[in-house]
């Protein structure tokens, strides 16, 4: 057994780890952005030594718990730091990029421990650190260069070549950048309070349990009324006792609803602990569109559920993104339409009197062109010429949120596929938050965010599909409506359902969750009510076979065991202590779009449905690594397509020239033939040059993505980042 | 990361699959749950076991391996119970009941193991373990520490608990 103890030590070592990291992290960067602002600077002697020490004591603490890649990546920042402490190099700003590139991987590092994720090779790390050292060898050779000229005049000039090289053009604005983002970062470490370190996971435990009282609170009160009713009217000591065990119950429903809410708030963060990374995308993102930004943050002590502060990063990070690339001009376009030539984007969180929490994005840019959006959302069918006329001006904005809507040609990871944005306003609606933008035409957007100060609770439909019982999202459901003959109609001997004169594939929600039926469906078909559900793009009606009501819980993830289950998201309990699952509306209108319709027609009609199910699109994948290859394969396959794997852009190639396909993924860097040769191959090609080609890529650089938009590239994923709904969403929107 | 991982997890196979040399002394013997899963009798160790439930309000949960009979909810959270049989391949004889589920946990997985019935303590020296019989499933040979004399099969719960064979990623 002694294993088994060691392990568990190891395992609190990890976590421990895991926290102090966090810290230091966050220490590193905040001081990088700093030294980046004022390299030079006699002011930098105390922030490079801060992070010289950060990256000391990380280094320490990983060789401690034995993490290697961790320690060697410190242990060479330590040393450039080391030297630029002992004025033996400068930093230069060129050395930021890659100074970035090592705190993200070690934060992914960091993240990936205890994980069996691995994402980050040796042969990346040493690469980073040979990278890293190679900054001392140049930087000490060049400044012993320079001790041969003219010593330490020579270094100064250095310096202030570097900060020229820095500082945006516009010297007002460095002044107004500077104390603002130090603001921000310095708010946080604002524990002035007394305060324990508490993992977060303890603490959520602490949550669930306060949670299942909730549930005990209900079932104790059901049981009291039988009571109740078996008391009724005797006259003996029961219905005293009955009478006490009342009060008793309000008392205790009075401690469960506070030691919920207490506990809820302990789980509250202040946004300044997911906004220090803004000033870093800002900057990215600055640099890879080439804008200059000037950002200002409000309000990041304002404090909210953890849970929806970590739900809450991807929408932020998205709009954020969206405002410097598709809002913000560039630096010639802003002067000459009268404009500063440093864009400003403000981001403010409050508190309103109602307790919920405002989050507004805006920018100065060049605002949104409402009636492009209109077109664009005329030409994805997201509304009709019709409803064109009359629409109110800030509808059309809003026409943003509308899945499909985009107006950016090019489709990268997030802007262009016009998805980011139903994206987020899914997100927000899920945590039962609201999402609108204001624009005006050449000024600038403001994107406000209502979000609830803790998690409220989950609201759903139950449906009872065969003899199970489900639970789906209200936010999402359209309409309920009853199953009538003449609204179903065979569209490609396809069962389709007409709802406000739009055809929607028709499913029944048994045989795409492939439950066996107990219900004999055929006698009663018609008295069957249709769920029409919307997810982000696609409408589809799902035939359930009874609606058994409304109901309010928590939703639970099903636990580190059961990591992901196709179509269902979580689970909620209910009153009699019986689990609900919660389907996964995106995941369950992709199954029904794949796979249900001929099993959907069987169960309306009554009849065989021979006709086979029409061939599935077929893929090419072109990766060099064989684990990601086969990832790609399973993820795409699992969505209904047929895939066809390539070791490397040759073979891909070849194979395109020996059989049809309907889409290319392909990874950039491969041995042969690259991502861009290959997509470049393709486009001259005459009898390959329409097929879309998906680049997918390790990390995300301008130039990559420069490249492969001139090579002809329809979409530009980052492996990261796909989870698997992002890539199957681009593949089927470029098919 | 995973290369510690992998170390500590061969390491520990190691240590499991070494057959002690020594004279056996108190503390050699392990002290198990047994339970029945008709018609075999098996024993998990009490380190690993957290609590004997009676099984109540499965929710069934589609698209899962058969493995995964549904959800029950404990302590506040979602754990799936697990048919051994279905997991090891064994053919279901005989008359189940699936009265019980015994809850198991290594501090990061918790899973629930069906069970028909519970018949206590017992005391299994791993010396006279012996190895399965040559015709059970790889899976099942996997996760059996060995059967003891009186037939109890003696399941390694931490291998199984670390194993990517029973974590449900579609």
């Amino acid at each position: 057994m002694k294993h088994k103890s060691d392990e568990e030590f190891l395992k609190e070592l990890l976590n421990d780890f895991k926290i102090e990291a966090a810290e230091h992290l966050q220490a590193i960067v905040a001081g990088l952005l700093k030294l980046e602002k004022m390299p030079g600077a006699e002011a930098t002697q105390e922030l490079v030594e801060l992070v010289f020490r950060e990256f000391h004591s990380m280094k320490g603490a990983a060789r401690a718990v034995n993490l290697i890649q961790i320690e060697q990546l410190c242990m060479s920042m330590e040393a450039v730091f080391q030297e630029v402490k002992n004025k033996k190099t400068t930093l230069q700003p060129g050395m930021f990029d890659l100074f970035y590139q090592v705190t993200d991987s070690l934060q992914t590092l960091v993240d990936e421990i205890d994980t069996a994720k691995n994402s980050i090779s040796q042969n990346t790390i040493t690469k980073l650190a040979n990278d890293i050292d190679s900054l001392i060898l140049t930087e000490s050779e060049k400044t012993g260069i320079s001790f041969f000229k003219s010593g330490q005049a020579k270094k100064e000039e250095d310096q202030k070549q570097a900060s020229r090289e820095t500082a945006p053009s516009d010297p007002e604005s460095e002044e107004r950048t500077s104390p603002l983002s130090e603001k921000v970062l310095e708010t946080i470490p604002s524990a002035t309070k007394e305060t324990v370190r508490v993992p977060v996971e303890k603490l959520s435990r602490l949550l669930s349990q306060a949670e299942e009282l909730v549930t005990i609170k209900t079932a104790f009160d059901y049981q009291l009324e039988q009571l109740n009713a078996l008391a009724g009217n005797t006259d003996n000591g029961l219905s005293k006792a009955v009478e006490s065990l009342k009060q008793v119950k309000r008392d205790l429903a009075l401690s469960i609803d506070e030691l919920l809410l207490d506990t809820k708030k302990t789980l509250m963060y202040p946004f300044s602990s997911m906004l220090n990374i803004v000033p870093r995308i800002i900057r990215d993102l600055g640099r890879e569109y080439q804008k200059e930004i000037n950002h200002e943050i409000m309000g990041g002590e304002t404090e909210i559920d953890r849970r929806i502060l970590e739900e809450m990063k991807d929408p932020l990070i998205h709009i954020i993104r969206n405002c410097i690339d598709h809002g913000i001009e560039t630096k010639e376009e802003r002067l000459s339409s009268n404009k500063p030539a440093v864009g400003s984007l403000k981001v403010s969180i409050s508190l309103d009197p109602d307790q919920k929490v405002v989050i507004r994005i805006s920018d100065d840019g060049r605002g949104i062109d409402g009636n492009k959006l209109v077109e664009a959302a005329i030409k994805s069918g997201v509304i009709t010429p019709d409803n064109k006329k009359g629409m109110p001006q800030n509808e059309k904005y809003n026409l943003i949120f509308k899945s499909g809507v985009s107006t950016s040609p090019f489709i990268t990871d997030v802007s262009g596929r016009g998805l980011g944005m139903a994206i987020v306003e899914e997100k927000v609606n899920k945590i039962g938050g609201t999402v609108y933008v204001e624009s005006e035409y050449g000024k600038g957007s403001t994107f406000t965010i209502t979000l609830p100060q803790t998690m409220a609770a989950f609201r759903g439909l139950l449906v009872k599909a065969s003899d199970r019982l489900f639970l789906i999202q209200t936010t999402s459901l359209l309409r309920v409506v009853e199953l009538s003959p003449d609204a179903i109609r065979t569209v490609e001997s396809k069962q389709t359902f007409v709802y406000n004169n739009e055809n929607l594939t028709l499913v029944s929600l048994a045989d795409v969750l492939d439950i066996p039926d107990r219900h004999i469906r055929k006698s009663q078909r018609y008295s069957k009510p249709v769920l029409i559900i919307q997810v982000s793009h696609k409408k589809v009606a799902f035939i359930a076979d009874e609606v058994m009501g409304e109901h309010e819980g928590i939703v639970k993830g099903l636990g580190n065991q059961l990591k992901h289950v196709r179509n269902i998201a979580g689970a909620v309990l209910t009153g009699d202590g019986r689990l609900v699952p919660v389907l996964h509306l995106q995941e369950l209108a992709e199954s029904a779009l794949h796979h249900g319709e001929a099993a959907g027609y069987a169960a309306i009609s009554g009849e065989e449905d021979e006709s086979p199910p029409g061939e599935p699109d077929s893929i090419l994948v072109a990766e060099d690594s064989i684990t990601v290859r086969n990832v790609l394969k399973n993820i795409i396959e699992a969505s209904g397509f047929r895939v066809t794997t390539a070791v490397d852009g040759m073979e891909a190639y070849e194979k395109l020239k020996q059989e049809v396909f309907s889409l290319v993924v392909s990874d950039i860097d491969m041995p042969r033939m690259n991502g861009f040769e290959l997509t470049a191959q393709i486009r001259n090609d005459k009898q390959l040059a329409d097929i879309p080609v998906v680049l997918v890529t390790a990390l995300e650089s301008a130039e990559d993505r420069k490249r492969g938009l001139e090579a002809g590239a329809n979409a530009y994923i980052r492996k990261g980042s796909f989870d698997k709904g992002n890539l199957i969403e681009t593949i089927n929107r470029l098919i | 990361m995973s290369g510690s991982d992998k170390r500590i997890l061969e390491e520990r196979a190691m240590a499991h699959a070494t057959k002690p040399t020594r004279a056996i002394s108190e503390s050699d013997i392990l002290s198990a749950v047994g339970f029945v899963l008709h018609p075999e009798l098996y024993a998990i160790e009490y380190t690993y076991v957290k609590e004997v439930l009676t099984m109540k309000n499965l929710t069934p949960l589609p698209g899962t391996p058969a493995y995964v009979m549904g959800i029950v909810n404990y302590r506040g959270a979602v754990v799936s119970a697990i048919n051994l049989k279905k997991l090891f391949g064994i053919r279901e004889m005989g008359l189940t009941e699936f009265n019980k589920l015994l809850i198991i946990s290594d501090g990061g997985i918790t899973i629930g193991i069906v069970a028909d019935a519970i018949y206590g303590n017992t005391m299994i020296n791993p010396g006279t373990l012996s190895s399965p019989p040559i015709t059970v499933s790889e899976t099942a040979r996997e996760f059996f520490r060995g059967v003891s004399p009186d037939g109890q099969i003696l399941l390694d719960a931490g291998r199984m608990l670390g194993s990517p064979k029973i974590i449900v990623d579609q």
